[in-house]
């Protein structure tokens, strides 16, 4: 799971707001708010990357972090993207 | 001017780094500041410049407020995107050609999209011989006249109207020309270069940078400067793109826009610190509507005799203000076309009859005063 390929939705317009990005999506209609963290993965993913390497840019950005704990919190979140059908996996 | 906008512009301007954090050291009343931006219309662009920039220095609470203040305001804007490109899909669909700008065409220009900068309304632009097709349209989508039971010739009369829909809450400004006839008619669907923006990935016609930077100077010309968006909206296009500064003189000059743009950008430079072009200065005898302006801004709102005498200062020659003259004493407004309702052949009287229903109004008024 932690080695599949994201990528955001074709559908899903980012409009960026100071640090955070509102994503809407064409198809549902529906707009996410996404927080500076959420915001700097969304923009990380403006080309499709494996999960692991997301965890990992993360950390590296964070280094006071325990890497587990972005790790899980990262896992959470991209579910959460994929819930909402803004991020998809790639075949 | 207010100590808020005086940290706006600092803020939003050229100033250096330091500078702006020096300020932003001292005591901000950061409700008023945010209060002053959100009527100006700049509260997007000062939420991003604070937000990516200077968040260390926002406190908690007011952070809160701005970003959800922003969020909102950016959803709000999404929605109005979705309207219009509904809209321009309707329209292709008849086979009318449309051109949107300001507005929503502005934000995805200037500002990187629908969240850098709010409009009110979407201002759509239509060949003259389309326009009562593309009226008919929006009135069987449901939209409703601003000014509500129209006379029959308005549409033949008048270059713009404003048409509701209360429900989807969009409002249009529908146009067959970006001025009136006092204007000379430069901005006109078959006129414009074709140039295309893209919005949410949809490519939507509106004027080159070169004409919208142009057109905005006139725009805010015409209502005295009295926003201090409208100046903004020059500097940010003037950030955003390498304009071609010699086809900016082309269109100015063809446009009889040369003193507009010069005013324009004299007020840019003013009060944002734009570094401008050479050859752009304001001749010195017009060196006085700056600090006009700069009064319609921040101290007093123009009435309209004084918005006539500014705005005939900027036209570029004698024919054109002739021509405003003209036009001003004698184009039918819309009180003028409800005040008597000709048939058809009398049309033309609308023109004779526009003077003798403002000399009874002057007359009324001065009565009752």
């Amino acid at each position: 799971m932690s080695n599949r390929i994201l990528a955001r939705h074709p559908k899903a317009d980012t409009h960026p707001s100071g640090q955070r990005v509102v994503v809407f999506h064409q198809e549902t209609h529906d707009s996410i708010v996404l927080n500076p963290t959420g915001s700097w993965l969304w923009n990380r993913l403006e080309r499709p990357s494996p999960q692991s390497e997301l965890i990992k840019a993360l950390q590296a950005e964070h280094p006071d972090v325990e890497p587990q704990d972005i790790k899980s919190d990262v896992e959470a979140y991209i579910e959460e993207l994929l819930k909402n059908g803004i991020v998809v996996v790639q075949a | 001017m207010s100590s808020e906008y005086e940290l706006i512009l600092l803020l939003l301007g050229c100033a250096s780094r330091d500078r702006k954090e020096q300020e932003l050291q001292g005591e901000v009343d950061w409700e008023r500041l945010w209060g002053v931006a959100e009527e100006e219309g700049l509260a997007l662009p000062l939420w991003e410049c604070l937000d990516r920039e200077f968040a260390a220095y926002l406190p908690e609470p007011t952070a809160e407020l701005m970003s959800s203040s922003a969020t909102w305001r950016t959803l709000a804007q999404i929605r109005q995107v979705n309207e219009l490109l509904a809209l321009l899909d309707l329209f292709h669909s008849r086979g009318i050609e449309v051109a949107c700008y300001k507005g929503p065409a502005l934000a995805f220009l200037a500002y990187g999209g629908a969240s850098g900068r709010e409009w009110g309304d979407l201002d759509l632009l239509v060949a003259p011989e389309m326009y009562e097709e593309a009226f008919q349209l929006l009135r069987a989508e449901g939209f409703v006249p601003e000014l509500g039971d129209l006379p029959r010739c308005y549409l033949k009369l008048a270059y713009e109207i404003t048409l509701i829909h209360n429900r989807r809450r969009v409002t249009v400004d529908l146009h067959r020309s970006a001025f009136s006839e006092a204007f000379r008619d430069s901005f006109s669907l078959s006129k414009k270069t074709p140039f295309a923006v893209q919005m949410n990935g949809y490519p939507v016609e509106t004027f080159a940078p070169e004409e919208h930077l142009v057109l905005l100077a006139i725009h805010g010309g015409k209502h005295g400067w009295r926003k201090l968006r409208w100046v903004y909206d020059l500097v940010a296009l003037c950030r955003s793109h390498p304009l071609d500064w010699q086809r900016v003189g082309q269109v100015a000059k063809e446009s009889g826009g040369v003193r507009s743009l010069s005013l324009g950008l004299e007020l840019a430079k003013d009060l944002f610190s734009l570094k401008t072009p050479e050859g752009w200065k304001l001749p010195k005898r017009l060196e006085p509507l700056t600090a006009k302006a700069r009064a319609h801004m921040f101290s007093e709102r123009p009435g309209l005799a004084e918005l006539h005498r500014f705005q005939w200062q900027l036209f570029d020659d004698w024919p054109a203000r002739a021509r405003y003259a003209l036009f001003t004493l004698f184009r039918p407004h819309a009180l003028d076309l409800k005040w008597m309702d000709l048939p058809r052949w009398y049309w033309p009287l609308y023109y004779l009859l526009r003077p003798v229903r403002v000399i009874q109004e002057r007359i009324r008024q001065a009565l009752k005063s």
